[in-house]
């Protein structure tokens, strides 16, 4: 006769058998999961965090079988699946460049259901491993927890690079690097310690760009490749609240510039051709050769009145890195005229075969339009199209470039309309992006309570390794006064 | 008491210097844990890394309550520690304690209870309840204080229907107690979003509702922002926005069934629209946009009237904004507005408006209106008239008998008049 010991031993043998198999019987169901995030039919990094996930509905149990090749790698979940790191990085490594087929088994009402399977597509690229980005409630004129974070796109950690915590009250934005190295990193901090925060050559630098020439301090900046210079637009913002219930937020300029700062020099320098009277200049971005410089331009209107008929065009200009100079027309690569629409975001792609940028109905605060989409300018032809991938009924807004020009984050608002989130996909070389996916996250209920949105979201090629407390002494510190100079 | 007999007993070098060395290691411990917590787990202060109760929930000002409790151990260890024998003065301590604690109470609710902000917040409390009419029997104890107080009480006239009747029957302290502006704290937007929701200026109350909730102390969340952010987005179609908002509901135990109830109306367009609420607002809502903010109430309220002439809320605050700032011709401009509206007599206070109207005129300004002037009222007005007219201390004994009326505010009440647009 069998003991005690034995008998439970026996029953545990069983109950595990009978968890690790994929089920004996089950209803074949013709339609594919409804995943959240959806996860179906997506190209990733090789590189990526495990894109864990849920199944809506009610399900009770999960078996999520993932086949390559001859290969079957079988996890178990309630209602999600939630991948370890370790294992999900060998199976990506295994099948990189090659396809996963999903298929997903629920037991829902005491029975076993399959679902028709999916692909996961595993690029052999690697995404750059960090995005840095800001957390932020998409408020009104008050906000609570925000904070600088950066996120280990290979796993699901996240660090604080500098949040209101540390800094009560003052608020930060407009982080931005060059080339993706996160050793040469900017950001602002408003409040009662404002100042420009320059990291670069592992010194940080508080300055005050505010100069009496210039109409504000500067704001939307980007790095010139060699180091040596950050364009900036300096721009007049106000924000107005709609009433109906179509909108709610319109962010705009009622005047703006451009200007280059010399880090070196520690000056600011324009042209009167980027900073007229005439017309409002915003969002400069170089191209990655150096000695282009893009930018959007709208002919000036009266705000608020004229809100919804300012539209920007996406403009160049030459740059003369070495004497610090501009060329001596401007061009337009798009016309508002032409298209009707309003650019913003202008960001050329590492190898200088793009340039991404979002397009709305008119303004440039696009995050507040749900009509605003992304699209891609072959700068070989001068061709433009709308990502007809990428984009959603919600806005999709800022984007940045992964170094390989091949991958890129997106922000996007396809969730629920509100909260800001960013997604990645795959351009090929076509030009054709691949269907994005959300950023992974270990509880794939994560943003159902996240109250923030993920801001300017913007890759980097490594860990950035100063943080707020070690910059705590140059932030205390008075700011820098910069110098203006105006060029013809 | 039982260690130091122990110690006493032990008194040896090993001994002492083990206590010396447990001294040193609680020392490091209590010092090096918000130390390496601070170092290596969270960015903070170094004032917050020792006083925060929680590390995730870090607070931004720290009540003086907190460092003195943390003290208050090692305060007691060290009075012990000077005091003789417990045994024999247990009974005297038992009655020195009552003794000190009863006035330390007293002591402590006087310095520390703001009775006004009571006030303030029980007004806030029952038109969060939407308990209008206890919200005027209050105000007839306890008149307001404030713009807040004010602002909750005209809210809950309008709410009756008696904003017209009423409304000079309280000490009207200029618009800013019909709206209140955005202040960057917690509570007013929240009294600010209760107006503009129930006035239909749905958006208004959901920016409210989300500054109040992003200016609540330590980073926090409030319940009540968040179920009026669903409720707002449930009106304005955003279903996804408010379905997150009420699965965070879902997870607490007070709003839980609120919101499991509430979440059958999302994508369900019948259901709100034959809701008594969300139904009325829906009828209410705003179709052709404008910016708002308070500074333009008048036009804001101009446009909700405009928009939806059966909008009696918007059409009272209207005309006690004109009202309170003493332009009785926009005034009488908007009277033939009460044909639209049900109106089937003029309210008390708009009587008193119109009389003093008449006074001033030749035409009858009430030519071609079904509505009459209460011999009541007629009576009134000339009774406040000879007053008026004829004596010296007419203030005094006008304030009597006739505070409470239009007039009374009009000749004596100073506010601050808005310019109106």
């Amino acid at each position: 006769m069998m003991n005690t010991k034995n008998i439970l031993l026996f029953a545990g043998a069983i109950i595990l058998a009978s968890c690790s198999d994929i089920p004996g019987h089950f209803t074949e169901k013709s339609v594919s999961p409804v995943l959240f995030p959806d996860i179906a039919d997506v190209t990733i990094p090789v590189n990526i965090a495990p894109l864990n996930f849920r199944l809506n509905g009610n399900p009770r149990k999960l078996i999520a079988v993932y086949e390559c090749e001859k290969d079957i790698n079988i996890f178990y979940g309630k209602h999600t699946i939630e991948i370890p790191v370790g294992k999900w990085h060998r199976m990506l490594n295994k099948y990189s460049d090659k396809s996963m087929n999903v298929t997903l088994f629920s037991k829902e009402e005491g029975k076993w259901i399959k679902y028709l399977p999916f692909k996961i597509n595993i690029k052999k690229e690697a995404i750059d491993p960090y995005m840095v980005y800001r957390l932020i409630a998409p408020g009104y004129e008050s906000w609570s927890e925000m904070g600088i974070y950066q996120r280990n796109l290979t796993n699901f950690n996240e660090e604080t690079i500098i949040d209101n915590r540390l800094l009560p009250g003052n608020c930060m934005n407009c982080h931005t690097f060059n080339n993706n190295d996160p050793g040469q990193m900017m950001f602002h901090l408003r409040g009662n310690i404002a100042g420009t925060v320059l990291v670069k050559d592992g010194t940080v630098t508080k300055l005050n760009t505010k100069t009496n020439e210039t109409i504000s301090n500067c704001v939307y900046p980007y790095w010139h490749p060699s180091g040596n210079y950050i364009a900036y637009s300096v721009n007049a913002i106000s924000q107005v609240f709609h009433t109906t219930r179509e909108k709610r937020i319109e962010v705009m300029d009622s005047k703006s510039d451009i200007v280059v700062y010399d880090i070196k020099k520690n000056k600011l320098f324009t042209s009167k051709l980027i900073s007229g009277e005439e017309s409002f200049e915003t969002f400069p971005s170089f191209s990655p050769d150096g000695k282009t410089l893009f930018f959007c331009s709208a002919r000036k209107g009266t705000l608020p009145d004229d809100f919804n008929k300012i539209m920007y065009s996406l403009c160049k200009i030459d740059f003369d890195p070495s004497s610090a100079s501009f060329g001596s027309s401007i061009d337009t690569l798009i016309s508002s005229y032409k298209t009707g629409k309003s650019i913003s975001f202008p960001r050329p792609s590492h190898d200088g075969k793009y340039i991404m940028f979002t397009m709305s109905d008119y303004g440039n605060f696009s995050i507040w339009h749900n009509e605003a989409d992304l699209y891609l300018l072959d700068l070989k032809d001068g061709s433009f199209k709308r990502m007809e991938n990428i984009n959603s009924g919600n806005a999709e807004s800022y984007h940045s470039w992964s170094s390989g020009s091949h991958w890129f984050v997106f922000s996007s608002r396809r969730i629920d309309g509100l909260y800001t989130r960013p997604y990645f996909a795959w351009l090929d070389d076509n030009g054709e992006a691949t269907k994005p996916f959300l950023l992974p996250q270990k509880e794939p209920d994560f943003y159902d309570y996240c109250l923030r949105s993920f801001n300017v979201p913007e890759l980097v090629t490594g860990k950035v390794m100063v943080n707020g407390r070690n910059m705590l002494k140059s932030i205390g510190a008075d700011a820098k006064n910069i110098t203006f100079e105006k060029k013809d | 008491m039982k260690n130091r007999v122990l110690g006493k007993t032990n008194d040896t070098p090993v001994f002492r210097m083990l206590r010396i060395w447990q001294l040193l290691i609680y020392i490091i411990i209590s010092a090096g844990i918000p130390l390496f917590a601070r170092q290596f787990l969270v960015q903070e202060p170094i004032g917050l890394a020792y006083f925060s109760e929680f590390y995730y929930d870090l607070r931004i000002e720290v009540p003086k309550a907190i460092p003195i409790m943390f003290a208050l151990p090692a305060i007691l260890m060290i009075i012990i520690y000077f005091l003789p024998s417990r045994e024999k003065i247990f009974k005297a301590a038992i009655f020195i304690q009552i003794a000190l604690f009863i006035p330390a109470v007293i002591f402590g609710l006087k310095l520390w209870t703001n009775f006004r902000a009571e006030e303030i917040m029980k007004y806030d409390y029952l038109v969060r309840m939407n308990r209008w009419n206890e919200v005027i029997k209050y105000a007839e104890k306890t008149p307001p204080r404030n713009n807040l107080s004010l602002a909750m009480l005209n809210l809950s006239l309008a709410k009756t229907g008696t904003m017209g009747d009423r409304m000079f029957n309280f000490r009207q302290k200029g618009t800013g107690g019909l709206f209140l502006s955005f202040a960057k704290e917690y509570v007013a937007p929240m009294m600010g979003s209760e107006i503009y929701y129930q006035l239909g200026l749905v958006n208004a109350s959901q920016e409210y509702s989300f500054e109040s909730m992003e200016t609540t102390p330590d980073l926090g969340k409030s319940v009540r922002s968040v179920k009026r952010l669903a409720e707002t987005n449930l009106i304005n179609g955003n279903y996804e926005v408010a379905r997150k908002y009420l699965k965070l509901l879902e997870r607490t135990v007070f709003y839980r069934n609120w919101a499991h109830k509430t979440e059958k109306y999302l994508y369900n367009e019948d259901l709100i629209n034959n809701d008594p609420e969300y139904g009325d607002k829906r009828k209410m809502i705003i179709k052709k946009d404008f910016f708002f903010k308070t500074e333009i109430m008048e036009g804001a309220l101009n446009m909700l009237l405009q928009q939806n002439p059966k909008n009696k809320m918007a059409f009272q605050y209207l005309m006690g904004f004109y009202l309170i700032n003493k332009d009785l011709r926009n005034f009488m401009d908007r009277v033939p507005m009460m044909n639209d509206l049900g109106y089937t007599s003029i309210p008390v206070g708009y009587q008193e408006a119109i009389m003093y109207v008449v006074g001033l005129s030749t035409d009858n300004p009430m030519e071609g209106l079904p509505y009459k002037i209460s011999s009541d009222t007629k009576l009134r007005m000339q009774a406040y008239a000879s007053i008026y007219t004829t004596r010296d201390n007419a203030q005094e004994l006008l304030s009597k008998e006739f505070s409470g009326t239009y007039w009374y505010y009009l000749h004596y009440c100073k506010v601050d008049i808005k310019n109106v647009k």
